[in-house]
This record gives C-alpha cells, structure tokens and sequence, in this order.
C-alpha cells in the first residue's frame, strides 16, 4: 500500500478520512488563524481568514472547509497570505466605529487576532456609527456594534442547544444579526444556556455579570446544585463572591454546556435574606442564639423525647440538595444513636416509584443507562418527562440526537416542547400510562417484534405476559388513555422497528396511584425490545434534584441503610453496626407521607427537616401544615427561612452547594465532587458539620475532620456499591456506581451481561383507575410540573433574575376549555380539588389537551399543593402529584344567575 | 416582449410563430426527434455526444454540459435531480426570458434528453420571481408535456423512464442564480451559497446528486441529438460552437436579442442593433451581462466567444452587450454597478459583504466629488482582496467591472477627483 500523505509549511502529514487542512494543521501543531470556525462547532466559512496556500491552485483555499487530501502541498503562512488576513481583519474592522475593539489589550479571540496582526485602527475612512445595545434580557446583553457577522452564535444556538434563535436578516452589508421575527434577547426563544455567549468571538453576545469585567482570583470545579444531571461548573469569584460561573469545557456530563439556572441563577447565593445565625424559638419569635447554645438546646430536646416517648418518636427528612456526606451522617445519627428507621427524604415523594420498579424488576433502583446512551440511541422514548425544561442539558442532547436522525416517541398528556421533534406524540390521559404500556407490549408481542434471545437468556415471565397481553383489547386501552389505536400501533411498530431503545422517563410515571406499576410496565418495553444493558439504550430515569439519587443510596430510607441495604437483615444490621459501634433498630420506619399523618396524629413528635419545604411541596398542603404545628420539636436546617422553617422551633442556617465540600450523585450513578468555591455567609455551616457536632452532643464520638472521612466510611459500610468511591479517585469527573474496589473503573451501563437480580421479571398488571379520575362536580385533570427558570418551590430560583424570566405560577388550559369556561388569558381563576382551592392566573394554551389543566408549584402564594391531594402509591408511598381532580371557576361563574 | 429578427441559427427560428409554444407545432418542425434519438441510446453515449459537441453552459461560466453531465454519480440508488437555471437576474442578460416564452418546448425537450443521460427523476425549473409571463409559459408547456405521456412515468414508451418535472417560482436575489444558492433557495431556505465541495453532482437538491444548467444551455441539446455534432460544431469557433442569443442594450438604435454563431465580431453584433445611437462615438462595451470587465473601441474587431473575450481580460458571460457611448460617466457607471451588488452579495464573507460596500461608498463619493488619492487605491486594493477568495463566484462578479473600469477608464475618476465634480452633464442614462 502506497502511504498517503500531504505537506503542510513543509511537514509530512499522514491523511486521516475526512479531515480537514484545518483540522491536520491543528494535529501537527500549526496554528492557522479562524474567526468564524468555533472550537467545537462547524465551519461556516464565511471569514475567510484561515484561506492557506495549495500548490497547483491559483485562489488560496479555507483550510476550515477543504478536506485534505492526498499529494496536496500546502502553505499556511506566506507573505502573500499573511498580508491577505491582515486585510480582511482590516475590513472587517471597518464595519465598526472606532474604539470597539481594543488591540492594545486584547480581551477577546478577534482583539487577539487584530493584536496579532498589529491592526489598531481600521484603514478606512468615514465608518459605522455604533448601534443600540439590547439588554432586554436579565443575563444576556448583545452589542451589535460588536458583532462581525461570523455566525458562531448562530450554529452554537442550533447545534448545541437546538434553540435556533438566530437568524442573519437582510444581505450584504445589511446584513444583521437578529432573532428571528422576534424584537429583543428577552422577547426571543432564548432559554438563556450560555452557548453563543461562550463562543463569540467579539464579546458582541455576553452575559451581564460578567461585563463588569471583575477579575475573578479564584476558580473552582464543582458540581451544579440543581438538577439531577449533574453538571460540572466551574465558578469564578473573588473576595469570597461569586463573581461568574460556567460549564467545564471537558466534562463528560455536559462537556460545556449549561441551563440558565445553573450558568445564570446564582444570586441566591448573597441573597439579603439567607440565614446566618442559628435561630430559636422564644414564644412567636425566632430570635438568634450561637452554635453551641442551639446544638445544646437541640441535643437535649432530642434525648428528652426519646426518652419519654420513644425513639420512634422522631424522625428525619434529609435534603436532597445536600451532599451524600450529610444525608449519610444524619441517617447514622437517627439509626445509630436515636434508635429509628423514621428516616426518608425527597426521593419519597417523586421517584420512589421508579426506584422500586426498578429494583423490583432489575435489579437496582437507579438508571441501567448513561447520559452518553443518548448519542448512541437510535430510538428515544420519552415518558412522563419534559428534559427540556426540567433537565435542560440532558434535554438539549436528546434534541441533537433527534435532529441527528434518531426516532423520537413522546408519551406524555402535555405537547413538551420535544413533542414537536417527535416521530410518534402520544398525549396520554394523565394516570393512565399502564393501559397505554400494556398495548404497547401487546403489538409488540402479537406483530413478533420482540427480542426473543434476550427475553430466553435473561428474562422471566414472558409466557405470561403473552397469556396477559391476550386478554387485553387494543380499543379498550386506547379508550382509557385517550389516545387514538392506530397512534399507539405506529409507536410500537417504531419501537419493534427501531429499538432497542432508551427509555427516559421522570415523575410523570412516578407520582401516580399506579407510579410504581407504570414504571414496571415500561421495563416491560424495554426488555420486550430488549433495551436494558444494551449500548444506547436502557432506562433513565431522570432524577430531580442534585441529590435525590445520593440521598436514596446513603440510605436515607425507612427500610435500607446506606447502599441499599436491608435493615431487617440481621446480617446488615450486625457488620454496620459493627463499623458504626452501634445497634441498628430492625424495624422499618416511616415513609415521608407517614411520617406527617404520624406528626398529625401526635405520633411522632419530633422532627428534623434538612433542606426541604415541605409546606410548600408536599401534596395536600392543609394537612401538612397542621402536622407541623403539631410537633413539639422542629428542627430545619436551611438556607433561607421557608414556609416550613416558619414552623421550626430551631432553624439552623446552612451551607449552600456552592459552599461545601462533599460528593453529588448525578441520575446516572455518577458520584462527583462538590467543592466549596465561596466561604458560607456568616456562621452558616456545612450540614454534615451540623450533624457531626449533634451527633457528638448527643454523646457520639465522631472524629470526622472533612468530607473526604466520611465517603471512607461510606465505602467501607457499603463495599459493594461504593468499595472504590474515594475522593482521591473522583477527580473531575467522578466515578459511576457500583464500583466495588480500587481498581474498578465505574460503571457505565448495569445489567449489561445479566440482570443485578439474576433474570429481569416482567410483570402482568392491569390499570387501575386513580379515584381522582371521575370525581363528580370536578371535570378537569390537573397536573403538576415545574418549568424552566424555576427550580422546585423557587427557594433559589426566586431570589435571581430568573423571576424577570418568569415571574409567576400560571395555570394552563386549553383554549376550547377557556372559552367554555369564559377565561381569558392573563385573568384570574379559583381553581378548586376535593382537597383545597387556591387563585391563579390562567394561561390559555395549546400544550395541554382539553380536559386537562397545569400548573407549576415554583411560588408559595400559588398554594398548588394546596389542591394536591392524599392519594398515594400503595407500594412506594409516592404521592400523586400528576393527577388531580379539579374544577374552576371565573369571576362570571361565581356570579348568581340573572 | 418584442421579437427581435432571428439572425442566423436555428434556436429563435420559430420564434415569430406563437404556435411554436405548443406540442404539435414544436412537433411539426422537428421537435422531439432529439429526445427519440437520445432514447435509441445508451444514457453513456448521449454523454458522450454532449461531451463531444463541445456546448458550453450558457449560464456565465462557459463549462462543457457534457463534461458536467458525465459527473453525476452512476452507482448511486439515491435518486438523481436536474436543475435548470432560469433565475436570470444579471443585468443586461434577456436571453432566457425570450427562450421561455417563445421556446418553452426546447428547454423541455433538453431536460428531458439531460434527464435520460444522467438517469435522473427529478427536474426542478427555477425561475425568477419577476418573470411571469415564462412561468406560466413553462407550466402550460409542462401541463401539455403530462397530458401527452411526454413526462411522468415512462416517457415515450420507455419503461423505467421516468422523469418528473416541477416548475418553481423564485423568490428574488440574483444571488439564487449562483447554483448552489439557487438550491439553497430551492430548499425554501435563505437563498446564501454553499461551500463547496461538496459540489452538486455529490451535495445537490435536497442533499441529492444533482446538475444545474441554465435554461439556454438546455434549449441547444435537442439540436444536437437531433441533427449531429458535426452540424452543430458547424456554428460557432472550435471552443466555443453553436450560436447564442446576444442581448445588445444601451446606446445603441434598436436594441434587442440577436441569434448568432459564437465568435461573431463584435462590431457585426452592435451593427444588427442598428450601431451606437445617433452617429455617436462608442465609449465602451460590457460584453456578457453587468458582471464582465468592460472593453474599449479598440476591441471592436474581437471575436464574441469567451476564448477571444478572454485575451482582453474578459469574459462572454451571458452573451448581454451593453454599449456605452461617448457621453458616458464611467464613474457613474462604476456608481450603479457598485450598487447593484453592494445590494446582492448575500453577506457571508468577509471581503464580498464588506468590500462591495466599500466600494460602493468610494465610487459615490468619487462621482459626488468628494474623492481623494486614498479612494483610487482603496478601489485598487478592495477588488484585489475580493476576487478568487470567497464561497462563490459573486466576490469575482462584484469586483471585475470595477477593475475594467479602472484600468481602461482611469481618467474619468481622476478627472472627478481633480476638478470635486462629475464632468459630465446630469442628463446621462445607462
Ligand atoms: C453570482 C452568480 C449569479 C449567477 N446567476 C445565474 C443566473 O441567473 N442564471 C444562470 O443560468 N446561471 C447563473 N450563474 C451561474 C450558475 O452558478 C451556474 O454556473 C449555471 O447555472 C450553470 O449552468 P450552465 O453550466 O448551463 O451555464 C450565476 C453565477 C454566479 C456566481
Ligand atoms: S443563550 Fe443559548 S438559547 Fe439563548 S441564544 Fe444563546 S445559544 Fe441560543
Ligand atoms: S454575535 Fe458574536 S458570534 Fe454572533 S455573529 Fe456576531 S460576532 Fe459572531
Ligand atoms: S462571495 Fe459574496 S455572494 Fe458569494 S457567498 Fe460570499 S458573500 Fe455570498
Ligand atoms: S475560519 Fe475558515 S472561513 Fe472562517
């Protein structure tokens, strides 16, 4: 075989298949100078500044768009050639006034390029005036009389976010850079992620907190504290302020990217309002104490009740918005030294259900799949989620992947924004998914489009679902959910077609009556199609918050002790306790549902609430609230004084994410570090710290001095999820469980060769009906959900711009349900369950189907879970948040009849 | 439209009659024997022929049809596209205008022929969004061409031929003529060139193999399935056989299309237009549409084909004269052909959308008399920088006339710069 090779300035290169000169120069270490080729993006071609010399052709070629190519003799940097880029950096500079750009201290990759090639000043004389800035928008500002035209925002809003809010209005030197039809940043389809901003060359697009210019002393890796993706950041500060946080350019998570609340929404963080001293009650008031005095006062009321009524009597609710480190030393305080189980945190009330289905049929209770399953997906089915909004980074990929050809089905009562990108919608009744699931298996398994190896080697109760799935009528199914049979016949033939397929799905599934059997159901899919422990496919669930995954693998459950361990197994119970010198009870506590009933029912009469509001996010708000005045100890460790700290007898101020050390387990299993990039203000404290000192107030004697002690620990009680988890091994981008020794290297996909459990289990189950599906006088079906500039209650969200963003709860209907009920958009609505009422303001839309309505629980004077209401998951205590019975009245309704 | 007299040539003989538009009369003087014959072939033999009769395209750049055909891909299951180029917005080019209207069935004919050599499906008439009259002229044509199994599934009785033809309107920048930026166009999305490569014959419609041909170019293929290429290479020079349809405007009698052979001397071509206007001096002669270098009376002798045009730093382009007279203001001209392109380039790259500006700009102010020094080399450096750098050959377009006027008429800008005036009386017109 002939060598293949070309010349570049003289050096032997070797081709490599479709390569650019670009590209092969970069590879050998010559540097051609581009300013509309962005690092990670593709070439526009329109600069024409990286042109190179090839021999044998008179026009210079772009090295950013020609492909190398066998023989070619090329020269990157002859006079000719150097002094042709200086003249187009020379015209381009003539499109702006003077004085745009700064030569003589560059601070921008075009400033770098005019400093290269000593332009200081444009040659041309009588140019532009400058143009009006637009700062419409809370966090980016675009300065036109920056912008040259190179179109990287253009592409990095399309290809990496899937945004397309750009567009190039007019021609020539008309041309402009604009948002489509739309007038400002804020008026566009921004979701404000960052992408373009990081790739301008001008600084034409920037984002407000950093135009100030604060040089930054100091930057730290971290891991983002809001949702369940998990991405790295990494956050700039200076005199112990944040000062600009963006994505870590390498991380495997989100390789750069970010959403706009974990780039922008970081102004909670010096909030006036956060707490900064322990404060305890004194009759009405919560007036200030010091540490000692409040863990003191604390430790004592501990011992007492467990002394008068029992250690049942108390119970904790840790945060999913902390760190593994304190959710594990807390449910150790509980059982080790308080004597209960009465431990649960926020997994409870939404993927209880998953993580039980999951476990139930697999093996383990967490995503078989990773987010990297997403670019290798040739079918994506979404269930119950709406990514983009909830898990924006996770859901900007799922959109690349669609664009890039892979089959999209949506399942899901609302039109999500990626419905629009689906090759099969299926807008579901809510609560309903079981029926469709089981359909769904039935033309898979009756059409033969099922993996009949996979279900022989690795599967049990195939036959039965056969016999099941016999008895099922397509119509009758397709009646229940709403959703038309031929609709449901084309996504199962795309699934058998296409599949195996990654299944992704959230709480929509989750927080239902039926949560844990529709989550069941739907592995049935996936093991049909014979999708888990496959590349590119699989379950993935996506988990809420920062910490729900960890939280629920540190143990912080009734039943298990960290890494899911029984407590009634004796053998559990005995080696921890032997690590932890201590005796674990073996009776399971109760769940977060029970614990409040419990509370309400004088039972339980002491609680610790870490992080977590549950008197705004709890379902059946009334009734919350009433629990929580019944308590005689209330304890809430939190950053800001939240409708459930009004109710505490001690709160304690507490750390926030971006202010501790400790580790985050993102919803795919990956452990990663959190690093505290700012000091807490004032004497709040790492919850961890809090719960060490309690502990050891309480008679313990803990010895941790950080959080790296405690994973030692963590690895030591759980040696075969987490035997391999140390700090020193997470680097940057941590680990996935289960990694059982030191040598292992993590793990990507669970149940790649056999299930965790042996053989997976498919289950016959048929729908049941929610009771709030036919409640007489309540016509709609409310369901609840967050969106996109909020997080959760909107403790965090709610005190940054994003409230600019979106600055209220809205109630979406559909509009032949408006005009039927005499709503107009923008008005007010009491909308009332069985359960309570509350006002809103309606927004009429077309993503919700008639008969349903939505609504966000992000502001506490939407009262949402005020309609919320008792029902629950029997197997996995998991709340119904997704349906409600509802009905709503308008100004006119009310009015008595003429 | 008036008909201006058919010369010698064989495209416009028949474009006097009005009946020639449709199929029996086409039918009747000749028509569809080129495409019977094309059909008794081999797809490979009716490239070859092309190939051999040597028809330039007739769109601007001169390439063998033939040799483009021969690029189309032949193992490809994908389907195959045909483009033809009716967008026709360079000033002073009329040709295709004429062809549509009065010739529709020769264009039809010539697509199909091309469609049987290439193997393709699929053919697309792009045509400007201004020309109604062709437009509906070609969708009657094509709405006989399905009413007589002429297009759609085996045409003519040749099972597996099948061919479907769409006539598409415009939307309107000369920057859709460009090929790849018609195709852009054609896709519904911004008319803006792509880079190439990839080129059509791999990237084309629709991310199809794809060959665009201007409508003219077309129009001659029935002729020389029909009548051989030696009768064809009987018409016209060596390089460049056949006839063409010269477009002569400006100052000149009877301006109009004049059908003739390539390489017809220039002055015979200004002469069937009656010659310059009024007994006037001629000035100076763009030879093929606004986008070519400008040539003085000292070229009148030169042969009308690119090879000739060439030799004087100029191209045939699309075969449209425009004559200017001794009263002419070259820095006017140099004002309106700068405008027209400041106003077209589609703004991509860097030189064409800023370096058109600026000359506009430069070329305003020299003819307002506000010129200076700096402005002359300024409209020396700026069209150096533009010509062979950019996506496509606009930058080229934009920047060559400027270059002719400055090198043949250099003191008509100095004269401006010197006495801050225009010399010339305001009364000028091009
Ligand atoms: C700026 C620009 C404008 C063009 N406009 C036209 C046009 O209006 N009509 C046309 O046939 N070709 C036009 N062309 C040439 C086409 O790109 C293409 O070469 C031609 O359609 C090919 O057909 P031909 O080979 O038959 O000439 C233009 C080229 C450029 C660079
Ligand atoms: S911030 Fe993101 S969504 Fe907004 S315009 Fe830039 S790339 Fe697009
Ligand atoms: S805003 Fe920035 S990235 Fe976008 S086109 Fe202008 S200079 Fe380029
Ligand atoms: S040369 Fe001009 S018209 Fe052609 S692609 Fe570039 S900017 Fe557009
Ligand atoms: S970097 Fe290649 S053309 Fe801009």
């Amino acid at each position: 075989m002939i060598d293949r090779n070309a010349t570049i300035d003289g050096m032997q290169v070797s081709i490599h298949a479709d390569e650019t000169v670009l590209e092969a120069a970069t590879r050998v270490g010559v540097t051609i100078p581009t300013l509309c080729k962005g690092r990670d993006l593709s070439p526009e071609g329109g600069c024409r500044l990286c042109l190179v010399e090839v021999e044998g052709t008179s026009r210079p070629q772009a090295a950013c768009h020609t492909k190398l190519a066998d023989g070619m003799v090329i020269r990157t940097a002859t006079d000719r050639i150097e002094s042709l880029r200086r003249d187009i950096l020379d015209l381009t500079l003539s499109a702006h006034p003077d004085q745009t750009f700064d030569a003589s201290s560059p601070q921008t990759e075009f400033e770098e390029l005019l400093a290269q090639y000593d332009l200081h000043r444009s040659s041309y004389p009588d140019r532009a005036m400058p143009a009006t800035l637009d700062q419409t928008h809370p966090y980016l500002r675009y300065d036109p009389s920056r912008c040259i035209l190179c179109r990287r925002c253009i592409d990095a809003c399309e290809s990496i976010q899937g945004q397309f809010v750009f567009s190039i209005e007019s021609r020539g030197i008309q041309s402009s850079l604009c948002y489509g039809d739309d007038d400002s940043f804020l008026d566009s389809g921004c979701v404000a992620c960052g992408a373009c901003v990081d790739r301008c060359p001008t600084a034409a697009i920037t984002d407000i907190d950093r135009i100030a210019r604060v040089k930054s002393d100091r930057v730290t890796r971290t891991t983002c504290g809001y949702c369940g993706v998990g991405c790295q950041i990494d956050v700039r500060s200076r005199d112990g302020r944040i000062t600009e946080i963006g994505g870590a350019k390498d991380a495997v998570v989100n390789r750069g990217h970010l959403c706009a609340k974990g780039r922008y929404a970081h102004a909670y963080q010096s909030a006036d309002d956060r707490l900064t001293q322990p404060l305890l009650r004194n009759g009405e008031h919560l007036e200030p104490v010091s540490w000692d005095e409040a863990i003191d006062w604390v430790s004592t009321r501990i011992l007492s009740i467990g002394k008068r009524w029992g250690p049942d009597a108390l119970g904790v609710f840790t945060s999913s918005r902390s760190t593994n480190e304190a959710a594990y030393l807390l449910q150790k305080m509980f059982r080790g030294i308080i004597g209960t189980n009465n431990i649960d945190c926020c997994a409870r009330v939404c993927h209880s259900s998953t993580a039980l289905a999951l476990r139930t049929v697999t093996g383990t209770g967490a995503a078989s799949a990773s987010y990297e399953d997403i670019e290798l997906a040739k079918c994506i089915v979404i269930a119950g989620a709406n990514p983009t909004e909830a898990h924006p980074v996770v859901g900007s990929r799922i959109k690349q992947a669609v664009l890039d050809g892979a089959k999209l089905i949506v399942i899901d009562p609302r039109r999500i924004e990626l419905a629009e990108y689906a090759t099969c919608f299926l807008p579901l009744r809510p609560g309903t998914n079981v029926a469709l699931f089981n359909a769904m298996a039935k033309l898979l398994i009756e059409s033969g489009q099922v993996d009949v190896r996979y279900l022989e080697e690795r599967v049990d109760g195939w036959s039965e679902l056969e016999k099941f799935v016999e008895g099922l009528s397509l119509e009758q199914s397709a009646q229940t959910c709403g959703v038309a049979p031929d609709r449901i016949a084309d996504a199962a033939q795309i699934l058998g077609e296409v599949g195996p397929a990654l299944f992704v799905h959230g709480l929509g599934l989750s927080e239902l009556t039926q949560g844990t059997e529709s989550v069941m159901t739907l592995c049935n899919l996936g093991m049909l199609t014979g999708s888990i422990g496959k590349p590119g496919a699989g379950m993935l669930p996506l988990r809420g918050q920062n910490n729900v995954q960890g939280n629920a693998d540190m143990g912080a459950m009734p039943n298990l002790v960290t890494g899911y361990q029984s407590v009634q197994d004796s053998g559990v119970r005995e080696r921890v306790g032997s690590i932890w010198n201590a005796t674990i009870p073996t009776r399971p506590g109760k769940t977060i549902p029970e614990m409040i009933d419990a509370a309400a029912a004088g039972e339980i009469r002491g609680l610790w609430i870490q992080g977590e509001d549950v008197a705004q996010s709890d379902p059946n708000e009334t009734h919350v609230r009433s629990a929580l005045n019944n308590l005689e100890l209330l304890v809430v460790q939190e950053l800001f004084l939240s409708e459930t700290a009004q109710y505490a007898d001690l709160v304690l101020p507490a750390a926030g994410a971006l202010e501790q050390d400790g580790t985050f387990t993102n919803g795919e299993r990956r452990i990663q570090r959190v690093r505290a990039a700012v000091e807490p203000p004032g004497q709040a404290r790492p919850d961890w710290e809090v719960a060490r000192n309690v502990a050891c107030a309480l008679g313990a004697h803990w010895t941790y001095s950080c959080a790296d002690d405690v994973m030692t620990e963590i690895a030591a009680v759980a040696p075969a999820i987490f035997g391999g988890v140390a700090f020193d091994r997470l680097g940057d981008d941590g680990l996935q469980w289960p990694c059982p020794d030191r040598t292992h290297p993590g793990t990507r996909r669970v149940h790649e060769s056999e299930f965790i459990r042996g053989r997976g289990q498919l289950i016959c189950v048929e729908h049941i009906a929610s009771p709030e599906h036919s409640v007489d006088g309540f016509p709609y079906l409310l369901i609840t959900g967050r969106v996109l500039e909020h997080y959760n209650v909107g403790t965090m969200t709610r005190r940054t711009p994003n409230r600019t963003l979106r600055a209220e709860d809205t109630l979406e209907i559909h509009v032949r349900d408006a005009a039927r009920e005499g709503i107009v958009d923008g008005s007010r609505v009491d909308i009332e369950s069985q359960w309570g009422s509350t006002n809103v303001v309606a927004q009429v839309s077309q993503r919700v189907q008639p008969g349903h309505v939505f609504l966000s629980f992000h502001f506490p004077e939407t009262h949402t879970n005020r309609l919320t209401g008792p029902q629950r998951d029997a197997k996995s205590n998991c709340p119904e948040y997704k349906v409600t019975a509802v009905r709503l009245r308008t100004p006119e309704t009310q009015s008595p009849p003429a | 439209m008036i008909i201006v007299p058919y010369v010698t040539g064989y495209l416009s003989e028949h474009y006097a009659d009005d009946d020639f538009r449709t199929l029996s009369a086409y039918k009747a003087k000749g028509g569809f024997e080129g495409l019977k014959k094309a059909l008794a072939m081999e797809p490979e033999e009716v490239v070859e022929i092309m190939k051999s009769a040597g028809l330039r395209g007739r769109g601007g750049a001169g390439f063998n049809a033939g040799m483009k055909w021969s690029f189309m891909p032949k193992d490809t299951d994908r389907p195959k596209v045909l483009v033809c180029n009716g967008d026709e917005s360079e000033p002073g080019s009329f040709k295709d205008r004429l062809i549509m209207e009065r010739g529709p069935l020769q264009i039809l004919e010539g697509i199909l022929i091309a469609a049987w050599a290439v193997g393709a499906s699929k053919a697309f008439i792009y045509i400007r969004g201004e020309y109604k009259e062709p437009i509906r002229c070609l969708e009657a044509a094509v709405k006989e061409l399905y009413g007589a199994r002429l297009c759609g599934e085996n045409v003519m009785g040749k099972k597996g031929f099948n061919i479907d033809i769409v006539v598409h309107s415009g939307a309107g920048a000369y920057i859709c003529g460009e090929e790849t930026g018609l195709l852009e166009s054609l896709e519904g999305k911004k008319g803006q060139p792509r880079k190439k490569p990839p080129f059509p014959a791999q990237f084309g419609a629709f991310g199809l193999p794809t060959t665009v041909n201007n409508i003219e170019t077309f129009a001659h293929a029935p002729y020389i399935l029909d009548r051989g290429v030696d009768w064809f290479r009987g018409f016209g020079t060596e390089k460049s056989p056949g006839t063409t349809l010269y477009g002569v405007s400006g100052h000149v009698e009877r301006p109009g299309l004049f059908e003739l052979p390539l390489g017809t001397p220039l002055r015979e071509v200004i002469g069937h237009a009656g010659g310059v206007r009024g007994g006037r001096r001629l000035k100076g002669v763009i030879p093929g549409g606004m986008s070519m270098p400008i040539l003085t009376p000292n070229d009148i002798d030169v042969p009308m084909a690119d090879e000739f045009l060439s030799e004087r730093g100029t191209h045939l382009g699309t075969g449209g004269v425009m004559v200017m007279d001794e009263t002419t203001c070259m820095v006017r001209v140099a004002c309106v052909v700068s405008y027209f392109f400041r106003d077209e380039s589609c703004g991509q790259c860097t030189q064409c959308r800023e370096g058109t500006g600026w000359i506009n700009k430069i070329c305003e102010r020299i003819e307002q008399g506000r010129g200076t020094q700096q402005d002359m080399k300024l409209l020396e450096d700026v069209p150096a920088m533009m010509e062979g750098q950019t996506i496509c050959a606009f930058a080229d377009a934009a920047a060559w006339p400027i270059q002719g006027l400055m090198r043949h008429f250099r003191d008509d800008f100095e004269a401006h710069i010197r006495e801050h005036k225009c010399p010339y009386p305001e009364s000028f017109e091009l």
